[in-house]
């Protein structure tokens, strides 16, 4: 398999829906998670000979994607002003789509970090916890712990909107 | 635990089913795919490093001519797991750095080892104590990174000797987040009393057959134990096939008890629930002896 431009640009296409609803659920304003999305992208070509596992373009492109809206995150933070700095905010709309009232999604964006993002990656993307914990820079024991107190989080927060299907 | 877990994957299914990726997205990727070169710039990124640290070749080749030559001195060829040694090596813990600081919504305490020993296992054991240091350190600087926002947690971390027999030493350490979002984190390090050499699990075996008779006799011992008891839980057996034990690794923290077998240990939601705990099974000698190094049988 040659990991070339062709190659790389079909991955990205497979997977910019995922990127999309990752991003937003980091950054919340569109143009903030449209400039992760190129960001992440343009790094990922640039290291992609230091990619050794084609099977794992996924988590790998994942986790280049959360690193630089992280980063993103840590410098709007230090570049706002003291009035400015608020706790996180919920999402403003759900990112999946612009359309449908998504009752998991927006429970999910209501979580803090990192229960957000290993219920995205697990739940939406199927990733093994292996990958999550790769993209995450994590151990998998680490990203288990992580989705069971996750699945007790969201539960509750399923059950405040009354919904409880989950019981 | 189990209901819900597939309700939400239903759920998100049937969400993930109606996703929309907004026209101008799409376009916004399409441009920056446009933009990329034809050929990537080569940049390595960094390996990991390797959890635990092994002895450089040219030591390790000095380790080897020095067994190699005791059976000129008369000493047994071979030393089974649990014999005494002819030439021993001592190996002892002994606390190098201890600290705690609090905050209102923290508590960190550590409690770092520096492993000491004589002429031959000094090398090792030196690298080993830098080797934990770092990782304490690193696991400190997470812990706070982690809280720099604030929230409730404490990082344990601490020590102590899983296995001292006559031919083995073996160094356990614990790194204990209760914040939710950590686990019990533990190495452990073994040494050979008899070269002064770290040894890692793969490094008892000729054959790498030993995975898959470890590793068979291990889910053997997790479905018995669920059978007989329905409050045990080990990932096996279960509906999400990636998610289940398949095979220990060649690193697998490990030790050899004073009756000279082995034991395999594994953290806290590596291969069970949270309920479970660290996990440890100990395998007969049996099961891997044929696969031993001849200097191990």
């Amino acid at each position: 398999m040659q990991m070339d431009k062709t190659w790389f640009s079909e991955q990205v296409r497979e997977r910019e829906a995922a990127m999309y609803a990752l991003a937003m659920s980091y950054m919340k304003q569109e143009d903030d998670a449209l400039d992760c999305m190129q960001q992440s992208i343009l790094k990922a070509y640039e290291h992609l000979d230091s990619l050794r596992d084609p099977e794992k373009f996924r988590s790998w492109l994942y986790g280049i994607l959360i690193n630089c809206c992280k980063d993103e995150l840590r410098r709007k933070k230090r570049a706002a002003t003291p009035e400015e700095h608020t706790e996180e905010q919920p999402a403003p709309e759900a990112p999946v789509s612009h359309e449908t009232k998504e009752v998991l999604w927006n429970a999910v964006n209501r979580l803090p970090e990192p229960y957000r993002t290993v219920l995205i990656l697990f739940y939406y993307e199927d990733l093994p916890t292996a990958d999550i914990a790769a993209a995450t820079d994590t151990r998998p024991a680490t990203v288990r712990k992580q989705l069971e107190r996750a699945r007790d989080l969201l539960k509750a927060e399923l059950e405040k909107e009354g919904f409880d299907e989950t019981e | 635990m189990k209901r819900n877990d597939e309700t939400i994957r239903r759920m998100a299914r049937e969400e993930k089913a109606r996703a929309v990726v907004p026209d101008h997205v799409r376009s916004a990727v399409e441009e920056t795919l446009a933009s990329l070169p034809e050929t990537p710039e080569t940049k390595v990124l960094e390996m990991p490093k390797r959890r635990h640290w092994k002895l450089p070749a040219t030591i390790a080749a000095a380790f080897l001519a020095l067994f190699l030559i005791l059976p000129n001195t008369g000493a047994p060829v071979a030393h089974a797991l649990s014999e005494i040694p002819v030439l021993g090596t001592v190996f002892q813990a002994v606390t190098f750095r201890e600290y705690a600081e609090q905050t209102d919504t923290t508590d960190v305490s550590v409690k770092t080892p520096k492993v000491a020993s004589d002429g031959k296992g000094k090398e090792a054991a030196d690298a080993v104590s830098e080797e934990i240091d770092k990782m304490n350190e690193a696991a400190v600087a997470k812990f706070k990174q982690d809280h720099a926002d604030g929230g409730y947690g404490s990082l344990d971390i601490y020590y102590d000797v899983a296995a001292d027999t006559d031919r083995w030493y073996t160094v356990r350490v614990v790194r204990e987040e209760t914040a939710a979002s950590g686990a019990v984190e533990t190495d452990y390090y073994t040494f050979d009393k008899t070269t002064g050499d770290l040894v890692i699990l793969s490094d008892l075996f000729e054959k790498d057959e030993y995975i898959a008779h470890i590793s068979e006799n291990i889910k053997e011992q997790m479905r018995a134990q669920m059978k007989k008891d329905d409050s045990v839980s080990y990932f096996l057996d279960s509906d999400m096939p990636d998610e289940d034990f398949s095979e220990i690794d060649p690193n697998q923290d490990f030790y050899i008890a004073e009756d000279g077998s082995l034991v395999v240990c594994f953290d806290e939601y590596e291969v069970a629930p949270g309920s479970m705990g660290t996990v440890s099974f100990r395998i007969p000698q049996s099961v891997y002896r044929s696969d031993l190094k001849p200097e191990y049988r």
